[in-house]
């Protein structure tokens, strides 16, 4: 674990540099599901105070359309949440299907397994890297969907975190459309064992 | 480090694991899905402190007093004493403990959060006035130090007030 | 003779996708599953040619769905279709009787391919 503030930033920068290079195959999945439009970038590795999550990730209040996502091994696993604000998630989910938005209020079984279907995809390129970058045995869930306040999605995948201290590590993640920044995002929330394996592996080998 | 404890202004946004106390006009909110927004308050002297409880227990873990059921209730009244609002009158009532991932999903902790947040206040002898925990929803939750009202509210459901 | 697919995912969009990919190549798809489980019945009940099987799904898995197709018919054509792509898994999957795999996101005429070379057409 994480013990003096020199430490603390070599420890983050190492794993921004993990996923960095995970985000980059996440991003290659990405970008031939949606045919070249979408891909994913690695904003920030960071660690954040407990009671300031929502504020610095700039989760408000308002509802949004989720896909969460959990990983489990033997050290350890963690969640990957993806946040869409609802006009956002129905365009993504149109343009997966080659269709117009949807106008109904409710979405539909189709569109919300392309949402789903994505999480899939970005979740399971995540783990495919993870597992070849510092070879430990990760095994995702299917997705959930899920249509809710943001900020209360997040707090249940920060639970792990939060039983151990008052830190918590988050990736941020960005989707970019031709190289620009999108408002959709993904935040993936490891838990302590598999934050302690990464960062025994960043210590073990070489920088990937 | 951010603080844990603060007085509320006009319309205070309460973290996890932070506490808020304040008299009228303030209004305390948090969003809330596993956790629970604990409100306690004394409606003569319309005084009141909300906290944002994250886990059950503290079982001498290190944290803030208000990430925890049975260490944000002690913190909690001691602000309040400091507003002089006595324990005696206190009453409470609180919000969210919601299993966000379905009931069978992973990394339930809603339930015992409620039950942890119940005995706590049982121990000190307060009596919950209203409560909405419990289901699969996230809750908006608005506290008034005016009316000692807690308006709930959770996505594609009506608003609740307590 | 038309060949005879049935289909295993959760994910509507990809049966959806597939469906089209193999109706268009001159399939028949025959049936859906949404879960192991699923495709084992499924596949009793109709006997294809040929399964597309993904891994990871609610319930039961694809490695379940794997071992009961596979004590049912050891004959069975099974292309796994995941976005898991990890070692261990693979091996477990062709040790459990999978006759090939396709990475999710996939090329449709590599899905196409592979699905033929699998069960050639005995028309053409």
């Amino acid at each position: 674990m994480l013990t003096t503030a020199n430490d603390n930033v070599k420890t983050l920068a190492g794993l921004q540099e993990l996923f960095g290079s995970a985000t980059h195959d996440a991003s290659a999945a990405m970008c031939r599901w949606t045919d070249g439009i979408i891909t994913v970038t690695l904003d920030e590795v960071r660690q954040v105070a407990l009671e300031e999550v929502a504020v610095e990730l700039a989760i408000g209040d308002e509802a949004m359309t989720m896909v969460v996502m959990t990983l489990d091994g033997q050290c350890g696993g963690g969640s990957i949440i993806l946040m869409f604000d609802d006009m956002n998630g129905r365009q993504l989910a149109a343009s997966l299907l080659g269709r117009e938005v949807g106008t109904d209020p409710e979405w539909s079984e189709l569109e919300k397994s392309a949402l789903m279907e994505t999480g899939n995809i970005l979740g399971c390129a995540y783990v495919n890297a993870l597992t070849r970058l510092v070879g430990m045995d990760l095994r995702p869930s299917p997705p959930y969907f899920i249509q809710d306040f943001g900020a209360s999605v997040l707090q249940q995948a920060l639970m792990t975190q939060a039983a151990v201290g008052d830190d918590l590590l988050l990736c941020d993640i960005a989707f970019r459309r031709n190289g620009g920044k999108l408002d959709w995002r993904v935040v993936f929330v490891p838990t302590p064992g598999l934050q302690e394996s990464l960062e025994r592996s960043l210590h073990a080998a070489p920088q990937p | 480090m951010a603080t844990t404890t603060m007085s509320a202004t006009e319309e205070t946004l309460v973290g996890m694991g932070q506490i808020a106390a304040g008299g009228p006009p303030k209004k305390m909110k948090a969003v809330v899905g596993s956790c629970i927004a604990l409100a306690l308050y004394h409606p003569r002297l319309k005084r009141g402190a909300m906290a944002h409880i994250v886990l059950p227990v503290s079982a001498g873990r290190d944290g803030t007093p208000g990430k925890f059921a049975d260490t944000a209730i002690p913190k909690m009244l001691e602000l309040l004493k400091e507003l002089n609002a006595p324990a005696p009158c206190l009453t409470a009532k609180l919000a969210g403990g919601a299993a966000m991932f379905g009931s069978s999903g992973p990394l339930q902790i809603g339930d015992s959060n409620i039950e942890a947040v119940a005995q706590s206040l049982r121990a000190v002898g307060i009596r919950v006035a209203g409560q909405d925990v419990g289901g699969t929803r996230g809750r908006r939750v608005t506290f008034e130090c005016e009316s000692g009202a807690m308006i709930v509210e959770s996505a594609g459901q009506p608003t609740k007030t307590l | 003779m038309t060949r005879r697919l049935l289909v295993a995912d959760d994910a509507m969009i990809i049966r959806q996708i597939i469906k089209d990919m193999a109706i268009h190549a001159g399939w028949e798809v025959v049936g859906e599953a949404a879960n192991g489980q699923e495709a084992i019945d499924r596949y009793r009940e109709l006997k294809p040619d040929a399964v597309t099987l993904d891994l990871v799904m609610p319930e039961h898995d694809g490695l379940h769905a794997l071992h009961g197709i596979m004590a049912f018919d050891p004959e069975a054509k099974i292309l796994v279709v995941s976005a898991l792509e990890q070692r261990g898994v693979l091996k477990d999957a062709i040790k459990a009787g999978a006759s090939d795999f396709v990475a999710k996101p996939f090329d449709k005429r590599n899905l196409q391919a592979t699905l033929e070379q699998l069960v050639p057409n005995s028309s053409t």
